[in-house]
């Protein structure tokens, strides 16, 4: 059991729910913030139980915010925490809220789940994490029911959305010019995306043109390969 | 820099030809198996450079096996490291190396990255890995290249089959009557799959169906947004 596994399993404080293999992947991708000044905004904050989990996990300088519809969660405000009220689908009040929040690292949406929802927010806060941020995107799973907006391989679904951005990793390479293809903000800004059940994980990190270099002996002449490509 | 950049920097060995944002990848996948008795196997050989890389990284309980076309590649052969000719686009020979391979921890895909080559080699070994193994297929970037079978977006490239493998990874969470949306031969194979520039990463591990998990006390009347 990793810490946060282990904080869950003995969890005297509010109510957390998340599944199961979470813990996992958080440790993972989250681990390197541990103990430094990390500003982390979860929207989604129900009982404030994974505010706390945050607040333990990350250590005392760490700054957790929260954002929730329900206006009931202020009153979970403490000490390192912060929580706001608004609806994560409304592009204007993300933008407001951005500018009252100091630099973000970490931004986990276990909100709404509706694809304009976690649409909205990515397209809002993605640029605002700092140049090594991490972005998560919790129960992915609803880009493929027809109750928040999902739908298999349906365009404008998160997942979808998602799997667009895939390709800029790779917009160094656009050979042909491919209008859609072109080194962006985000190609500049994005070093890698992982995929997980129910969770896509997005790390930050300011990306040169790639580099192809060798070093060493040769050690055999030039081949050719004389296979004839099928298709 | 870590043990990867190292070795390649003060490569004392044979030619090894990589991306520079590779090392820190494989080390971020790959350093789990050092030390360990773990069986890796990489297609495209050239000077057999990585193939001694591997060999230095992993330890000296590493078994290394690499796959080329070309047949002088065999010279390359040296204690620990094992060298099989053969064309990865052949399915007749992916299905015999399967055979001569019974265990493969970490499969690394660096042969002649054309769509065909990429998508039949995936299709053919990864569940052929062991229950955590890592599936990695390198330069990436020939799917949006016309000369290797590629196109930005266009069906059919390994990209595009990496993506679909996404809607698998969802497969338990099925709802609704779409046929296409289910647990298929992968689902319970596949833990993540892990997108960088030329590079896809995917991570093997049982898995089950995923459950949701509480503790805590609630605190706060949900009302109508549970």
């Amino acid at each position: 059991m990793n810490d946060l596994e282990n904080y869950f399993a003995n969890n005297t404080g509010n109510l957390i729910m998340k599944w199961r293999h979470y813990f996992k992947i958080y440790e993972r991708h989250l681990s390197r913030f541990r103990n430094s000044e990390v500003n982390i905004l979860e929207i989604g904050v129900r009982d404030g139980g994974s505010l706390q989990m945050w607040k333990d996990y990350f250590g005392p300088n760490a700054r957790i915010f929260g954002l929730d519809i329900n206006p009931q969660s202020a009153q979970l405000r403490e000490s390192q925490i912060e929580v706001f009220i608004g609806d994560q689908q409304d592009k204007t009040f993300l933008t407001e809220l951005a500018q009252r929040l100091p630099r973000l690292d970490i931004l986990i949406d276990d909100g709404g789940h509706t694809m304009q929802q976690q649409i909205n927010s990515f397209d809002v806060f993605f640029d605002q994490l700092s140049d090594h941020g991490v972005y998560i995107c919790e129960d992915t799973h609803t880009s493929y029911w027809a109750s928040f907006g999902g739908g298999y391989r349906k365009p404008g679904t998160f997942i979808e959305y998602a799997k667009e951005k895939v390709d800029l990793l790779n917009a160094y390479h656009n050979r042909h010019g491919e209008p859609g293809f072109e080194v962006n903000d985000f190609a500049r800004s994005t070093a890698s995306m992982h995929f997980y059940d129910s969770m896509v994980v997005i790390e930050k990190a300011p990306k040169q043109e790639p580099e192809l270099k060798h070093t060493g002996k040769m050690r055999l002449p030039r081949f050719k390969a004389t296979r004839i490509p099928k298709g | 820099m870590n043990d990867l950049e190292k070795y390649f920097e003060n490569n004392p060995g044979n030619m090894i030809n990589k991306w520079t944002h590779y090392f820190k990848i494989y080390d971020n996948h790959l350093s789990r198996y050092r030390g360990t008795d773990v069986h890796i196997l990489e297609i495209g050989v050239r000077h057999g450079g990585s193939l001694q890389m591997w060999k230095a990284y992993f330890g000296p309980e590493a078994k290394i096996y690499g796959v080329d076309i070309n047949p002088r590649s065999r010279e390359l052969e040296e204690e620990q490291i094992e060298i099989f000719i053969g064309d990865q686009g052949d399915a007749r020979f992916l299905a015999e190396l399967r055979e001569k391979l019974p265990r493969i921890d970490i499969l690394l895909d660096d042969g002649g990255h054309t769509m065909d080559q990429q998508i039949l080699t995936f299709e053919m070994m990864f569940l052929h890995l062991s229950e955590q193994a890592t599936y990695i297929c390198e330069d990436t970037h020939t799917s949006y290249w016309n000369t290797f079978g590629g196109g930005f977006r266009r069906e059919g490239t390994f990209m595009e089959t990496a993506k679909g493998l996404v809607d698998d990874l969802h497969g338990y969470h099925k709802r609704g009557r779409n046929e296409n949306f289910r647990v298929t031969d992968y689902t319970p194979y596949v833990d993540s799959i892990h997108f960088y520039d030329s590079m896809v990463v995917i991570e093997k591990d049982r898995r089950e169906v995923p459950e949701t998990v509480r503790s805590g006390n609630p605190v706060i009347d949900q009302g109508k947004n549970p």
